[in-house]
C-alpha cells in the first residue's frame, strides 16, 4: 500500500495554472480532486502517475451558483451538494445521492467532478447526472473550452470523453420552464455503500400534472449507468399520481436491463431491485415536480 | 447480579484505558520505531495451488535500498519449521510441516513466497514488482467434501489424503461402550416419532480487528532476541520463537504493546510472518519491522466458521429430545498455523455441540479437510458459531413438525440441573439456564408478539421472532486446553504493593480491548481498600510478568481476575497478621476491613492504620515481625479449576423480512445473560453488544469469497462487508437473571468468547419464523436479500 515514486506534485491556484500543468507534464500526469478513489488506486499501484496535479487550491472549481440555472464547479464536494437547500425539486436527486455516498469522511472530501471523471461502474454521480441531463464544460491549454452533454461525456465504465490534457471545469444544469422533479435511490448491502442497484428519475409536468418528459437511468449494471428510453416514453402522458403506470414504466427498465449474476445479487434479484428502488425514485420525482412552482 | 458500587467490583467505573487513547496517546504497535529499522514486504502467491519452478530475484536485489531478498529455499535450512513442541496442538491431528516462505509449491492464494527487506517501505514495494516467479499451476482443492474423497488432488506433499483431523467423541465411554452407545443413538433415531434430518452450513467468515498484525524484532549479541508483536499470547510466542530459532528461552523477550486494536482470536495463533521477521533480525543484525496491510490481513487471517453439519435430531411425542447425531465437516484451509492448525476450531465447535440442551444420547463426529485456502484462524466464538446455528435451527424445525411453540420446546429441553456433563465429555459447573432463559421469554412478551405477527401477515408484512442460546466456556480448564492447543489454562498474576501503598499488578497476558486495566483496578480497590488510581497494571511483557497462556477463551473474568483476587487476599491476610501483632490484637481476618486506604478493626475504632503506613512497616521497616513472618508485600497467585466453568446467554431477535426485496430488518434484539457477579456492568454490556454485532455481521454481510480457481475476492473492506453502526440495531442487554458462580472467588463468569454463540440461531430462527407463510427454513448462511428472494420464489 505504498505508491510507486511520484516525481512531481503541483498545486496550481488557478484554472489556467491547472491546464498549463497538465499540458506541461503530459501523459504521466494525473489530476487529483478529492482523492477518495484515486488514492486507493495509487496506493495499490493500479495506476502509477509520475505527476500529481492537486486541484484543491483552484477556487474557480469550488463554486456552486444558482443564479441562471445551476452551475456546479467540478471540485464541489458531496457535503456541499448534500447541504445546499437550493438544490431541490428538479435537482433533488443530486442531494439524494450526495447525502449517501460512502461515509462522512468521504463526503467531506469527495467531489462531483472527481466522481464523473473517474466514472466508476456503479458510482452514484454518473447515474444521477445521466438522468438530469447537464452540460459539462471542459478546458485545455491548447484548445480552449468546449461543452459536452452528459450522454456523450460518460463512456464505458472508467472512461469518459475527457481528453488527457483536459480539465472538467463545471457541470451546468440549464434553467427550465415549467415544473420538474427528480429523485435518486439506491440499494446496497451495507448502509451508504456502493449501490447494487441505483435508479434516478427526472420528470417534467404540465399544468394538469401530466408528465411531459422523463429521463430514467439505472446504475449498478456491468455496463455502467444506462438510460431506458422506452421506460421514459412510457411515462409521458401519465398523471403524476398514476402509480400503476409508474410501476409499468419501471418494469420496462427492469426487463430490458442487461444483468449478469455476481456474488452480491443474481439476475432476478437485481431486476426486482430496479422495480422497487426505481418505483420509489419515480414516485418521489413526481411528488417533487408537483410541489414545484415554475422555473427551477 | 451486581455487587457493590463506587469504584470497586460491580461499579460501572469508566475505562481507565480510554483517556490516553482519546488523546491520541495510545501506545500501539505502529507507534514503535527502532533506530536503523528495516522494512519487510512479502511477495505473495497469485495461485491457490502451484509448483514453484523458479524465482528470479536478481533485479530486486540490485535496487538501491534493498538489503535482502529471501526465498523459502534460502531459509529452510536456517530455521526450524513448525510444528515445534511449543506450537503444536496437543491433539493427534496431522500437523503439516511449514516454513515462513513457500518451499517447492504454494498452497493458497496469498501465501508468502518471497520477502524483501529494504530501507523504507516504498523501496520494498518497488522491489516486489521486480521479482519474477515462474509457477506451474496445480489443480485447486477448494471444496471440503470433495477434498476428503479418495480421488482428490493432495494439498500437502507426502500426505495420502486431505484429512487433517477426525474425532468421534467418546467422552469417558470405552471403545466397546461407545459402540453400544452409537448403536443406541441409531435405534432411537430410527424409531422416534419425530426426526429432523437436515444439512446446515455456515460459510467462511470471522473477525477483523481494526489493527492488523505487526512484528518488530531486534537482535542483540548479549541479550538475544527482542520482539514487539501484536499478540494475545506473548509468553507462548516467546517459547515458539525460541524453539524455531534454537535459542534458550532466556534469550527471547516478547512484548505485546500496551494498546492493541482488537484481536478477537486472530492474534492468538502462530503464523508464518513473525517467524521470518525474528529470523531476519538475527541474520541481518538490524531491527526488522513488518506491518500487515489490510489486504494481507483479509487474505491470510480472520477466516473461520466454514463448517457443514449433517444433523439428525429425534424427539418423542411431547417434544423431548431423545437422541441426536451430528456428522460435522470443516474446511481448515491449508492448516498451517501453530497452536490451532485449522482444526482446533471445528473440534471445539463439535465438542460443544450439545450446547445447553439435555440430549440423552448424542453422537458427534467431526472431519476436517485441508484445502487450498487460507488457514482457519481462531475467532471469537471459536468453532461454535456453526454448531449453535445447526442445533438451534433444528430445534425450531422440530417445534414446527410437532406443532409446538419453539420457545416451549426449547425450554423443555434445557439442562435443568448443574453441574452437568455432555455426551462429548464437556463439563458445566454451575448456573441456572432455565432462570436466565425464562427472563428472556418474559422480556420478549411472546403472546403479544404472536398477535402482532398475525395482524401484520394480513397486511402482507412478515415479522418473526427467534431464540438462540449459548452455554459457553467461562475460562477453559487445563485438562481440555492442553489437548486443544498445547498450552495450559491457568492464570498467573503477581501483585506487588510498594512502600507508599501503590499496587502494581503484573500479568503475562496481552489484553487488546478487554478493559483489564480497569477491572483489575476495581478488584484491587475492593480487596485492598485502595483507590483505582493507586493501581498500575503491567501486562504483555515476558521479562516482567509470570508465564500465562494469553488473552483467549474467556479467561478474563473467570481466571485472570480470580488470580488477582486470590493474590490480594493473601496480601491482605499478611497485613492483618502484622497489624494485629503490632497492636497486640487478635488476628481474626474477618474482624478487619480495608477501605479508604485504611485498615481498621470493625469493632474497635482506634485500631486502625493507613494502608501506606502499614505497607511501609512491612516492606521497609521489616523488623519485629510476628514469628515466622518475613518482610515484603509481593504475591504471585495462580488460579485454575479442574472442570469446565460456564456462562449462559439467551438471545431473542425480532425481525421483519420484506417479501418483495428480501430485505431483513432487525426490529429488536434482546439478550438475557448469566455473567455471575458482574464485575463492571458497562464493560460487560460492551462485550455482549460487540459479540452480538459481530455475530449479526457474520450472518448477514461478511463472507470470504474464493472463486472456482481459489482466487480470493474479498481482499478489501469494500468487498468483505462489515456492519457499521448504521447497519445494526441497539442491543438490549439484561444480566439481572444471573447466578453466583461458586467456583470463582468473585462469583463472576466470563462472557467475551461465547456471547456471539447464540446469534446465528436467534437470527436464523427469527427469519424462518417470519417467512413461515412461504414455508422457508434458513439452513445456510450468509442470509442475503438475494437468497431470501430465491427461497421465497422456490
Amino acid at each position: 500500500m505504498y505508491p510507486s515514486a511520484i516525481q512531481n506534485y503541483e498545486a496550481p491556484d488557478s484554472l489556467d495554472g491547472a491546464m498549463a500543468a497538465i499540458a506541461k507534464f503530459g501523459d504521466d500526469a494525473h489530476f487529483i480532486a478529492g482523492g477518495q478513489s484515486l488514492m486507493q488506486a495509487i496506493k495499490s499501484r493500479i495506476i502509477q502517475p509520475q505527476t500529481l496535479i492537486d486541484l484543491q487550491n483552484v477556487q474557480e472549481l469550488r463554486t456552486l451558483e444558482t443564479a441562471q440555472g445551476v452551475t456546479i464547479g467540478a471540485m464541489v464536494r458531496y457535503r456541499d451538494i448534500a447541504g445546499n437547500a437550493g438544490l431541490d425539486g428538479r435537482l433533488g436527486a443530486l442531494r439524494d445521492a450526495a447525502s449517501h455516498v460512502g461515509d462522512r469522511q468521504v463526503r467531506n472530501r469527495g467531489t462531483i467532478g472527481g466522481s464523473l471523471c473517474w466514472n466508476f461502474v456503479s458510482a452514484c454521480m454518473p447515474t444521477v447526472t445521466l438522468a438530469l441531463d447537464p452540460r459539462l464544460t471542459l478546458g485545455s491549454e491548447s484548445r480552449g473550452r468546449r461543452e459536452v452533454g452528459i450522454d456523450d461525456f460518460l463512456g464505458e465504465p472508467m472512461e469518459t470523453d475527457r481528453q488527457e490534457d483536459e480539465l472538467l471545469i463545471s457541470i451546468f444544469f440549464p434553467q427550465l420552464e415549467g415544473r420538474h422533479g427528480s429523485a435518486y435511490g439506491k440499494w446496497s448491502l451495507l448502509t451508504d455503500g456502493l449501490p447494487v442497484i441505483g435508479v434516478c428519475a427526472s420528470v417534467s409536468l404540465d399544468e394538469g400534472n401530466i408528465c411531459k418528459s422523463a429521463r430514467i437511468s439505472v446504475g449498478g449494471l456491468e455496463t455502467g449507468p444506462v438510460r431506458f428510453e422506452r421506460a421514459e416514453e412510457a411515462l409521458v402522458g401519465v398523471a403524476y399520481d398514476d402509480a400503476k403506470s409508474h410501476e409499468g414504466a419501471i418494469s420496462i427498465a427492469a426487463e430490458e436491463a442487461e444483468i449478469l449474476d455476481d456474488v452480491t445479487g443474481d439476475e432476478e434479484f437485481r431486476r426486482q431491485l430496479i422495480r422497487s428502488v426505481g418505483l420509489k425514485s419515480i414516485v418521489t420525482a413526481f411528488e417533487r415536480a408537483a410541489a414545484a412552482g415554475g422555473g427551477q | 447480579m451486581t455487587g457493590q458500587t463506587g469504584t470497586g467490583i460491580g461499579a460501572s467505573l469508566p475505562r481507565l484505558e480510554d483517556l490516553p487513547i482519546l488523546l491520541g496517546k495510545g501506545k500501539y504497535f505502529a507507534d514503535l520505531k527502532r533506530p536503523g529499522q528495516l522494512h519487510v514486504f512479502f511477495l505473495r502467491s497469485v495461485h491457490a495451488h502451484a509448483k514453484i519452478k523458479s524465482i528470479d530475484t536478481r533485479q530486486a536485489e540490485e535496487l538501491p535500498g534493498v538489503v535482502a531478498v529471501v526465498t523459502g529455499e534460502m531459509i529452510k535450512n536456517e530455521l526450524l519449521p513448525l510444528p515445534q513442541p511449543s506450537g503444536a496442538a496437543g491433539l493427534s491431528g496431522r500437523n503439516p510441516t511449514f516454513w515462513p516462505l513457500a518451499v517447492n509449491k504454494v498452497i493458497f492464494h496469498g501465501e508468502p513466497v518471497v520477502a524483501v527487506v529494504a530501507e523504507d517501505p516504498y523501496i520494498a514495494e518497488d522491489a516486489l514488482e521486480l521479482i519474477d516467479v515462474d509457477y506451474e499451476p496445480l489443480p485447486y482443492v477448494g471444496d471440503m467434501e470433495a477434498a476428503l474423497s479418495p480421488d482428490s488432488p493432495i494439498v500437502h506433499d507426502g500426505w495420502d489424503s486431505n484429512q487433517i483431523f477426525h474425532i468421534d467423541f467418546h467422552s469417558d465411554r470405552s471403545a466397546s461402550e461407545h459402540k453400544d452407545y452409537v448403536k443406541r443413538v441409531a435405534e432411537l433415531i430410527e424409531t422416534a416419532p419425530h426426526v429432523i434430518r437436515q444439512r446446515y452450513r455456515v460459510h467462511r467468515c470471522g473477525v477483523t480487528p481494526m489493527e492488523p498484525r505487526g512484528v518488530l524484532a531486534e537482535w542483540d549479541d548479549s541479550d538475544g532476541l527482542m520482539v514487539w508483536i501484536t499478540s494475545q499470547r506473548p509468553h507462548v510466542d516467546r517459547y515458539v520463537f525460541a524453539d524455531v530459532m534454537s535459542l534458550p528461552v532466556s534469550k527471547v523477550r516478547v512484548v505485546a504493546p500496551v494498546d492493541q486494536g482488537g484481536g478477537f482470536g486472530v492474534k492468538a495463533a502462530i503464523y508464518r510472518e513473525p517467524m521470518l521477521i525474528t529470523y531476519l533480525a538475527r541474520k541481518l543484525r538490524r531491527p526488522i519491522r513488518w506491518l500487515e496491510t489490510r489486504e494481507e490481513n483479509l487474505m491470510t487471517v480472520g477466516q473461520e466458521r466454514d463448517q457443514i453439519h449433517d444433523l439428525e435430531l429425534a424427539a418423542d411425542e411431547n417434544g423431548k429430545i431423545i437422541a441426536a447425531r451430528d456428522m460435522g465437516m470443516a474446511d481448515a484451509g491449508d492448516g498451517c498455523a501453530g497452536m490451532y492448525w485449522g482444526y482446533n476450531m471445528p473440534l471445539v465447535g463439535a465438542a460443544r455441540f450439545p450446547n445447553a440442551f439435555d440430549i440423552p444420547f448424542c453422537e458427534v463426529q467431526m472431519r476436517v479437510a485441508v484445502t487450498n485456502k487460507a488457514v482457519l484462524s481462531p475467532a471469537r466464538g471459536l468453532g461454535i458459531y456453526p454448531t449453535r446455528f445447526a442445533l438451534d435451527r433444528a430445534l425450531d424445525m422440530m417445534s414446527r413438525k410437532i406443532g409446538m411453540e419453539p420457545s416451549v420446546l426449547r425450554r423443555k429441553n434445557l439442562i435443568a440441573e448443574l453441574p452437568a456433563k455432555l455426551a462429548t465429555g464437556i463439563t458445566y459447573d454451575s448456573g441456572d439456564f432455565c432462570k436466565t432463559y425464562d427472563r428472556l421469554i418474559e422480556l420478549a412478551d411472546l403472546p403479544a408478539f404472536r398477535k402482532q405477527q398475525e395482524a401484520a401477515r394480513k397486511e402482507g408484512r412478515y415479522i418473526g421472532f427467534g431464540i438462540g442460546v449459548g452455554a459457553e466456556a467461562s475460562g477453559v480448564h487445563s485438562r481440555r486446553y492442553i489437548v486443544n492447543t498445547g498450552t495450559p489454562a491457568y492464570a498467573a498474576t503477581d501483585v506487588r504493593i510498594d512502600h507508599r501503598g501503590g499496587v502494581t499488578v503484573y500479568y503475562g497476558d496481552a489484553p487488546h480491548g478487554q478493559s483489564h486495566k480497569t477491572v483489575i483496578a476495581q478488584i484491587v480497590s475492593s480487596e485492598l481498600g485502595v483507590s483505582p488510581e493507586d493501581v498500575t497494571v503491567i501486562h504483555g511483557d515476558t521479562q516482567s510478568t509470570p508465564y500465562s497462556t494469553g488473552t483467549v477463551a474467556a479467561r478474563g473474568a473467570s481466571l485472570v481476575m480470580s488470580s488477582v483476587a486470590v493474590a490480594c487476599r493473601e496480601l491482605r491476610q499478611k497485613m492483618i497478621r502484622v497489624f494485629a501483632h503490632d497492636h497486640k490484637a487478635d488476628p481474626d481476618y474477618g474482624d478487619y476491613e480495608f477501605s479508604d486506604r485504611q485498615i481498621r478493626h470493625r469493632r474497635s475504632d482506634n485500631l486502625r492504620s493507613g494502608f501506606a503506613e502499614l505497607a511501609y512497616r512491612i516492606i521497609v521497616n521489616s523488623i519485629d515481625l510476628p514469628p515466622g513472618e518475613t518482610g515484603s508485600l509481593e504475591q504471585k497467585a495462580v488460579f485454575e479449576n479442574d472442570f469446565g466453568m460456564v456462562s449462559f446467554s439467551a438471545h431473542g431477535a425480532f425481525v421483519e423480512v420484506c417479501s418483495k426485496t428480501g430485505r431483513i430488518k432487525i426490529l429488536k434484539y434482546i439478550t438475557s445473560d448469566d455473567a455471575g457477579v458482574v464485575l463492571n456492568p458497562q464493560i460487560l454490556v460492551g462485550q455482549i453488544e460487540g459479540g452480538v454485532i459481530q455475530g449479526i455481521s457474520n450472518f448477514l454481510f461478511e463472507e470470504y469469497v474464493y472463486d472456482e480457481n481459489g482466487q480470493q475476492f474479498s481482499t478489501t473492506l469494500s468487498n468483505y462487508k462489515m456492519a457499521s453502526a448504521a447497519d445494526v440495531p441497539a442491543i438490549d442487554v439484561y444480566h439481572d437473571a444471573g447466578t453466583y458462580c461458586p467456583n470463582t472467588p468473585l462469583g463472576a463468569r466470563a462472557m467475551g468468547e461465547g456471547c456471539i454463540g447464540a446469534v446465528p440461531g436467534a437470527l436464523g430462527n427469527a427469519i424462518s419464523d417470519a417467512l413461515q407463510p412461504f414455508g422457508v427454513e434458513i439452513v445456510e448462511t450468509p442470509v442475503t436479500p438475494a437468497k431470501i428472494l430465491k427461497l421465497i420464489r422456490n
